[in-house]
C-alpha cells in the first residue's frame, strides 16, 4: 500500500538494528535498539496494527530502554575484545544459509490482507464460523464498543489478558523476591563488614 | 546509577513532561473504548511518567509522588480488580469473565453492561502494569538507594 514508506522505515531498522551489534559500546547500542523498537512502531501502524504499535513505542521505545541502561549500569562491564574471529567463514555461511531459509519460507506465506486464504475463509475448513469474521461483524453489537480490538482484548479473550497480567505479576515477583533485600540480611551483612574492618 | 549530575535542564523540562504523558496515560486507559491504546499501553505510560521523575531528581524526591512500598501491593491490586470482575460474573450465575452478568449496576443490561465492565478490566491492567513496572525499577536500583540513604 504505502511500500515507499515500509521500504524507508525497513532500511533505517535494518540500520539501527546493525548499528546496536556493531558499535563498541553499551549505552549506543542500547539507544540504538530502542530507536529499531520505535521504526517497528511505525511499521506497525502503516500496516494498520495501530494497537500494536502503540504497544511497541510505549513498552519497547520507552521502559525497556530504561530498564537496559540500569542493567548495563548496574553490572560489570568486561572491555570488549575482538574475539571470535576462528570461524569467520563458517559462521557467515551459517547465517546467509539461514537468511535464504527465512526469505524462502517468507515466499509461502498469503500476502497481508488477502481475502483467499483459509484463515479468512468463511465457514472455516472445518464448518465452523470464523472467529476472525465473527468478532468484525459482532463486536460493536456485543459490547457497545466502537474499537474492537479492546474488545477482543478484555471481552472474548478476557482469559489470555488475565494470563498476561499474572505473567507480569509474577515477573515482578519474581524480581522482589530476587532482589529486595530483608533486613536481617541487610544486618548479617553490615556485621560482616564491620568485623572485616576491624 | 554511578553518579547523578544534577542539571537543572534535565530536571525542569521532566518536571513539566511528567504530568502531561500521567495525564495522557490515563486519557489513553479512559478512551480505550474509542481509540487506539487501553489498559496496557496506558498503564505503561503512567509508570513511565513516574520513572522519569525517578531518574532525573533522584528517589528521595521522587517518593513524594509514588512511594517505594507501593509499587507491588498496586500491582496486586489491580490483577484483583481484573479477577474480580470475573468473579461478580461467577456470584450472579454466569462463567467466569462472562460480561453479561455483571450486574452491580442496576439498570444497564447487555451490551452497555459488557462495555462497562471492560472498562473497570481497563483500569485493573492499567493499574497492575504501572504498579509493577515502578517495582521492577525500585528492585533493580534498591541497593544503591540504601546507599544513598546511609
Amino acid at each position: 500500500m504505502h511500500w515507499e514508506l515500509e521500504i524507508t522505515l525497513l532500511i533505517f531498522g535494518v540500520t539501527a538494528a546493525w548499528l546496536s551489534i556493531a558499535t563498541r559500546s553499551l549505552l549506543t547500542s542500547a539507544v540504538t535498539l530502542t530507536v529499531f523498537s520505535f521504526l517497528m512502531a511505525l511499521s506497525f501502524v502503516t500496516m494498520g496494527a495501530i494497537d500494536v504499535g502503540f504497544t511497541e513505542a510505549v513498552v519497547g521505545a520507552g521502559v525497556t530502554g530504561i530498564f537496559i541502561i540500569i542493567a548495563i549500569f548496574k553490572t560489570a562491564r568486561p572491555s570488549p575484545e575482538t574475539s571470535g574471529s576462528r570461524f569467520r567463514v563458517a559462521k557467515l555461511a551459517v547465517l546467509f544459509l539461514f537468511g535464504a531459509l527465512l526469505i524462502y519460507g517468507s515466499t509461502g506465506l498469503p500476502n497481508r490482507g488477502n481475502a483467499n486464504t483459509p484463515l479468512n475463509h468463511d465457514p472455516s475448513a472445518a464448518g465452523t464460523v470464523n472467529a476472525a469474521s465473527y468478532y468484525i461483524q459482532n463486536a460493536y453489537e456485543d459490547a457497545a464498543t466502537p474499537n474492537m480490538v479492546t474488545v477482543i482484548l478484555a471481552d472474548y479473550r478476557g482469559y489470555d489478558t488475565l494470563g498476561e497480567e499474572i505473567v507480569i505479576l509474577a515477573a515482578g515477583l519474581i524480581c522482589f523476591l530476587v532482589l529486595r533485600t530483608t533486613r536481617e540480611r541487610r544486618e548479617r551483612e553490615r556485621r560482616k563488614s564491620d568485623r572485616f574492618n576491624r | 546509577m554511578k553518579e547523578r549530575d544534577e542539571s537543572p535542564i534535565v530536571l525542569i523540562v521532566s518536571r513539566i513532561l511528567s504530568p502531561f504523558i500521567m495525564l495522557f496515560g490515563a486519557y489513553v486507559i479512559a478512551h480505550g473504548h474509542y481509540s487506539p491504546g487501553g489498559g496496557f499501553q496506558g498503564g505503561a505510560m503512567l509508570a513511565s511518567s513516574v520513572l522519569l521523575i525517578r531518574l532525573t531528581a533522584g528517589s528521595r524526591i521522587s517518593e513524594l509522588q509514588f512511594k517505594r512500598a507501593w509499587g507491588t501491593p498496586l500491582g496486586i491490586a489491580g490483577v484483583s480488580l481484573f479477577f474480580g470482575v470475573g468473579l461478580v460474573a461467577v456470584l450472579f450465575g454466569g462463567q467466569f469473565l462472562n460480561h453479561e452478568f455483571f450486574h452491580l449496576i442496576p439498570g444497564v443490561t447487555g451490551p452497555m453492561l459488557r462495555s462497562l465492565s471492560i472498562l473497570v478490566i481497563e483500569v485493573g491492567v492499567g493499574l497492575a502494569v504501572m504498579g509493577i513496572l515502578v517495582s521492577i525499577y525500585d528492585d533493580l536500583l534498591e541497593e544503591d538507594e540504601r546507599r544513598e540513604d546511609l
